[in-house]
């Protein structure tokens, strides 16, 4: 009898991880949709890479002049924003889930702290987290090449700091995780964090007018905010500057503290999950059925009675372009980042607005006196088409496994597309309406000039986004899940829409040049309408090709959406 | 001589070096509830996939109902059900809802469609759960669901990718009498299943594929009496008069040895 094999130790256990990762990457390019989609990663990844070294630099130079200008405060005010910055954004711009389920390897005889150890290893793949210990090493490096003498307080401070954020993300994510298991939590979280979001976008607002008081406040609160993790590396280096040895190492002392503490909190989240804890949401109980029904009576195959009829009771949409915008209608309602997306618009114009409304006596340059009066409703709507047409280039993304429903059924792609763009479109111009009343009731109502140009570039904008969308859709799809924020469309479909987006925004400018500064306002409208008018044939064509490029396409298109 | 409703001729999918299905050659005539057969792997579900649009062949053509399915793929669409290995449902809608997007996808009427939801859903014993969505549901309740979803438009023809997998006892069985129904209205069923016994029980001709290529095919009759005559050339112990289950075809036919000799022989170190 064979005896089992020897249980290979944690650092072999999270090499073999690492391969296995590696090896899952490898293998994913050998389908040619990956191999594409890497190529636009590559181009996200170095937008990352941008920001990390970039921000090193800005860092590194603003802790040589703290540095040397010995204002230690700022110091820990910037360690603050790098704290922030480190957890706040991977919440904001991509995740509400840790993207790595760790329980996929409790299957394998895995120790504890093999699986602790893995857990926060995946902690620093986070971009924010490599940026975050790399705006640590700057300031270290900044603060050393300032004051020498410093070099290893700098060094044990931030480095206890490093580990501190790291462990605090971890912390802070594994219990969102924990919270977020429901869909109906993680869907209202998610809406509390953008509204969050939203909220902070006031913030300039509310410090030019409460700027005093607020720093006063902070200042007041000094003794609080320095004492907690945050900012303790620099109040221990800024201890270590005066030398202070015993105060400063005592401060590192509480920062170790803290970074413990975190790890143990840590430590019951992942002893929970290293136990079998099961987060998924319980499916419901097969009912038992009560007794076999009478078979002739429920049997339902009596033939197919066909009918073009539409159920929106117009004949203008056929049966299926109706349902499919039917669907779309109850997908937006239940999908919490979609009816965000609806929203989050008409939020920001109230932003821009706001300001003027919250200057005490006095009306300061506005968004509206900028430009001109008139000229905001076609900024609004064009800040709504920007936001609004988000979703356009991959709008197929929450189909899921339904997608195999739209390539069963006796429906042609186009009449699919055609559905979704009809419900897309008429959110925009829902959207529209409703900043013409915001624009109209906080400022005045624009000219009927203004409004006609402003729509028919709408409708061009709308077309170039939609036909664009369609192509990409069906080319680069991509799989989201609903009320989650960590996904991403291809890099490549980004780049491209990207680039659209510049080209659509230059052919609208340049017609409104050559129109208002060579001819008239009159003759706006005349060209965004002659515009439109070629965007909608484009439009037609791409629409009518959708059909043959997703059976084309089907495939990878399958791949992606139903795996 | 019966109409066929499903004919495929030298079909076949590669995928890279893999062929998985070679050169398969199927008639399946009006009527028929008929049982496809294999091993893990063998090629089950990339045929049917091929059968129903949702995967193009690398060569060879897909008839239904006489009309090719390329060329009419439309058309044939609206002719046939499907139950795919995925279920294909749009987890974050109701079941009533699904099912009337479906009819109506499939071009019923919306009052059609509403009534036959109701009716698949009372049939199902979805009825009480009809507002729950569907990512709510158990795997069973998905299951009965995407046969609902395939049935809703009446199709002659209805492809079942593994419609048993999951389903309760009751629920099967409700779901087999009215497969029976269906077959005695004069729909052609296709289904492929691992559950041996509920093969043999439903479906009156049988085709066997392995390695992608079919290794037999004809009627449960046939196919014993095939074996049988194999047997006896081999000098084996099976006599034509004996009544040998599908399972001991399925087993003589895809290779009974191989599994005596790997179960004797092979991972002599396991416990």
């Amino acid at each position: 009898m064979a005896e089992v094999g020897n249980l290979p130790g944690p650092a072999r256990q999270l090499w073999l991880v690492v391969a296995v990762r590696w090896q899952i990457f490898r293998n994913g390019m050998r389908s040619s949709s990956e191999a594409v989609h890497a190529i636009g990663s590559v181009a996200v990844g170095l937008f990352y890479t941008l920001l990390a070294l970039g921000g090193s630099a800005i860092v590194g130079l603003g802790s040589f002049v703290i540095a040397q200008t010995r204002n230690w405060t700022v110091l820990a005010l910037l360690l603050w924003g790098i704290f922030l910055v480190w957890h706040l954004a991977p919440v904001m711009v991509s995740a509400m889930n840790p993207g790595f389920d760790g329980r996929n390897l409790l299957r394998f005889p895995m120790r504890f702290s093999t699986f602790f150890a893995l857990n926060i290893a995946y902690g620093i793949a986070d971009p924010f987290a490599v940026a975050g210990i790399l705006w640590h090493a700057a300031m270290c490096v900044g603060v050393s090449i300032a004051r020498p003498d410093l070099f290893w307080w700098a060094a044990l401070a931030l480095g206890v700091s490093a580990i501190m954020n790291l462990l605090f993300n971890r912390l802070i994510f594994s219990w969102l995780e924990r919270i977020l298991a429901k869909r109906l939590v993680r869907e209202i979280v998610t809406s509390f964090f953008v509204l969050l979001f939203v909220g902070l976008q006031f913030s300039g607002a509310i410090l030019r007018r409460e700027g005093p008081a607020v720093r006063r406040a902070l200042s007041d609160s000094a003794g609080v905010w320095s004492v907690l993790p945050p900012a303790l590396a620099g109040t221990a280096i800024e201890r270590a500057a005066e030398r202070d040895s015993l105060v400063a190492l005592r401060t590192v002392g509480l920062l170790a503290i803290y970074s413990v503490a975190f790890a143990a909190f840590y430590a019951i989240r992942i002893r929970a999950q290293f136990t079998g804890e099961d987060l998924s949401e319980s499916a419901a109980p097969a009912r038992q059925s009560p007794a076999a029904k009478r078979i002739a009576a429920a049997s339902p195959v009596r033939g197919a009675p066909v009918s073009r009829a539409s159920i929106l009771g117009s004949e203008i949409l056929s049966a299926p372009v109706a349902a499919i915008f039917i669907k779309e209608l109850r997908y937006f309602y239940r999908n919490s980042m979609l009816m965000m997306n609806m929203f989050l618009p008409l939020i920001f114009i109230a932003f821009f607005i706001l300001p003027t409304s919250m200057q005490r006596g006095q009306r300061a340059p506005s968004f509206f006196s900028r430009f001109g009066g008139d000229f905001a409703y076609p900024a609004a709507v064009a800040y709504i088409a920007m936001l609004m047409m988000n979703f356009c280039p991959n709008n197929l993304a929450y189909e899921g496994r339904g997608i195999e429903r739209l390539y069963l059924a006796p429906v042609k792609f186009r009449d699919v597309m055609l559905g979704k763009n009809l419900f897309h479109g008429a959110l925009l111009a829902l959207e529209a309406v409703f900043a013409l009343v915001l624009v109209s009731v906080m400022g005045h109502l624009p000219s009927a000039v203004i409004i006609l140009a402003t729509w028919s570039a709408l409708l061009f904008s709308a077309l170039v986004d939609l036909a664009a969308g369609n192509w990409l859709s069906l080319q680069f799809p991509r799989r989201f899940e609903f009320g989650v924020r960590r996904q991403r469309p291809s890099g490549l479909t980004s780049i491209i829409s990207f680039g659209i987006f510049f080209a659509k925004m230059l052919v609208i400018a340049g017609a409104a040049y050559l129109c208002v500064w060579l001819v008239g306002l009159w003759l706006l409208p005349v060209a965004y309408i002659a515009l439109a008018a070629a965007a909608l044939a484009a439009y037609r064509l791409i629409l009518e090709g959708t059909t043959r490029q997703a059976i084309l396409q089907r495939d990878a298109i399958l791949e992606q959406l139903s795996r | 001589m019966p109409e066929p409703a499903i004919v495929a001729t030298g079909l076949s999918r590669h995928f890279g070096n893999l062929v998985a299905v070679d050169h398969v050659d199927l008639r399946v005539d009006a009527g028929q509830f008929f049982g496809f057969l294999g091993p893990n792997g063998a090629g089950k579900s990339t045929t049917i996939r091929m059968m129903t649009g949702l995967l193009a062949p690398s060569s060879g053509r897909v008839e239904l109902l006489g009309l090719d399915l390329e060329a009419n793929a439309t058309e044939v669409k609206r002719q046939i059900g499907v139950v795919p290995e995925g279920l294909a449902l749009f987890d974050r809608l109701t079941a009533s809802e699904y099912l009337n997007f479906v009819g109506q996808m499939y071009g019923l009427d919306r009052a059609t469609a509403a009534q036959r939801t109701e009716e698949l859903l009372d049939f199902m014993d979805l009825a009480d759960r009809r507002k729950t969505l569907i990512v709510d549901y158990s795997h069973g309740m998905k299951k009965k669901l995407a046969l609902a979803a395939a049935v809703i438009h009446g199709p002659r023809i209805l492809f079942l990718d593994e419609p048993f997998e999951g389903v309760d006892a009751i629920a099967a069985g409700t779901l087999k009498a009215m497969l029976h129904n269906m077959t005695a209205r004069g729909a052609t069923i296709f289904l492929t299943s691992h559950v041996l016994e509920i093969v043999e029980r439903l479906c009156s001709h049988l085709a066997i594929i392995h390695k992608g290529r079919i290794i037999a095919q004809g009627s449960l009759d046939e196919l014993r009496a095939g074996v049988a005559a194999a047997a006896h050339v081999d000098g084996g112990a099976v006599t034509p008069d004996q009544k040998l289950t599908l399972e001991e075809i399925f087993l003589a036919i895809v290779g009974q040895e191989g599994v005596q000799r790997k179960s004797e022989e092979e991972l002599s170190w396991l416990r």
